[in-house]
């Protein structure tokens, strides 16, 4: 997969995450988690349909560092099953 | 017991920021409210390595009703404990929840603890958050800002020896004053400040000290309301830039794998208690699946540990210790007792202690 259709399906799940108030077309590589609005809440509902996507679940030290979508997208990129 | 002294102790806040960050230690205590022998052994044994060590102070908070802290209702309590038990540091309220005391109380017993320790008190006034702390004054729920900086000026007033003017039993005017007097003729006080920067700027405009919490707000975000604070001091013609105390869960120990393993179980566990007081988000931790719920408090442990504590090996610490002290900080207040051992928290003083000092070559 490249990082445009990572992107693409990451905006995709950000979709269906109806509390998040975020225009998520809007959404690129180089936006903040904090700007998006997760709390550690819907994190972690967007991490498992990113997990039903893609196969993959960073481990807790890793996702607690992601800062970004392209954090995001490199660890999908190095370790995606799909 | 050093003979009284007749110079007045330092006024907090008051002189230019020093290089590195004064330690003082910090009371929780996740600990069960049911009857159990042992209970204040820590609380005993490592204030009296902080003031043997020359630890800053030893801030005791107020806590009603959970067993998250439930050991701790009453810190004039506890500082009659310190008072006669330690020399040298300082005894601090961490806070006194104002809206749940009566003034004229507040100003009383914290005039004993003055005496009894020669002039160690120091004060940190708190809101009071939790609804149900105030089956004590449910009075005071709605108002209780307004009522709490009230109550403050009426503690600066009778700490003075100014008399305290209200009615009496039977209605008619009354004049009366605390006693008794305290060796302090001024209080150093400090105002409690969860995250609002409003908060922040009152404070400042009041003249008072700070003590914080990285619970709501990013070690960033702080620098910012720190700053605010210190401009509203200086626009309001109160001297010195203002002593900021930050609160963090601290564990230092002699390498990081080592540190993060023994922290881990603990502090989730002390973590999931807590939630159950904060609530997250529209539903609590129990409510959730069993995969979100170990989920969520391996989130938040890796969160708080990365971000938030102050854990790890005495490198790791230092460097902290650095960025909290550009963000402003004077003093780290350690909240040691998140559920290690006894044994494990007072092998960690050492390692803790060292970081300290680098103060002392600064």
């Amino acid at each position: 997969m490249t990082n445009d259709e990572i992107i693409s399906e990451l905006r995709t799940l950000l979709k269906k995450q109806k509390q998040l108030k975020v225009d998520v077309d809007g959404i690129g590589i180089e936006t903040r988690f904090d700007q998006i609005g997760f709390d550690s809440l819907s994190i972690l509902d967007f991490m498992y349909e990113v997990e039903n996507s893609f196969g993959v679940f960073p481990e807790m030290v890793e996702l607690v560092k992601m800062q970004r979508v392209s954090d995001l997208v490199d660890f999908l990129s190095a370790n995606a099953k799909s | 017991m050093t003979a009284a002294s007749s110079n007045e102790p330092p006024r907090y806040g008051s002189g230019p920021r020093a290089k590195w960050p004064t330690f003082s230690l910090l009371f929780f205590a996740n600990a069960p409210a049911e009857a159990e022998i042992g209970k204040f052994d820590l609380f005993r044994a490592s204030s009296k390595f902080a003031d043997e060590h020359g630890f800053e102070a030893v801030w005791i908070p107020e806590r009603h009703f959970h067993a998250f802290g439930g050991i701790f209702p009453n810190p004039a309590l506890m500082a009659v404990v310190l008072a006669e038990s330690t020399n040298n540091i300082r005894i601090r309220a961490g806070s006194v929840v104002m809206p749940l005391h009566h003034p004229v109380r507040v100003a009383e017993e914290w005039a004993v603890v003055d005496n009894l320790s020669e002039g160690r008190v120091d004060l940190a006034f708190a809101v009071g958050w939790n609804p149900n702390d105030f089956v004590i004054a449910p009075g005071n729920y709605d108002d209780r800002e307004r009522i709490m900086l009230e109550g403050i000026d009426c503690v600066k007033q009778l700490w003075r020896g100014e008399p305290y003017e209200a009615d009496n039993g039977k209605g008619q005017p009354a004049s009366v004053q605390v006693h008794p007097l305290p060796l302090q003729k001024e209080l150093n006080m400090w105002m409690t400040c969860a995250g609002r920067i409003e908060r922040f700027v009152e404070a400042g405009a009041a003249g008072y000290n700070i003590i914080t919490a990285l619970l709501f707000q990013k070690m960033e975000d702080l620098e910012e309301k720190i700053s605010a604070y210190r401009e509203a001091r200086q626009k309001a013609g109160h001297s010195g830039p203002g002593q900021v105390t930050l609160m963090l869960h601290t564990f230092v120990g002699k390498d990081e794998a080592t540190v993060k393993d023994k922290v881990r179980a603990p502090f989730k566990h002390y973590l999931e208690s807590s939630a159950d007081l904060w609530q997250v988000g529209e539903s609590r931790l129990k409510d959730l699946s069993e995969r979100k719920k170990a989920d969520m408090l391996e989130f938040a442990f890796e969160r708080y540990y990365q971000q938030t504590a102050l854990m790890g090996s005495e490198e790791t610490c230092s460097r902290i210790v650095e960025s909290a002290h550009r963000a402003g900080v004077d003093e780290i207040a350690c909240l040691i007792d998140f559920g290690l051992s006894f044994a494990e928290i007072m092998d960690g003083m050492k390692s803790l202690d060292s970081v300290r000092r680098e103060g002392i070559t600064k």
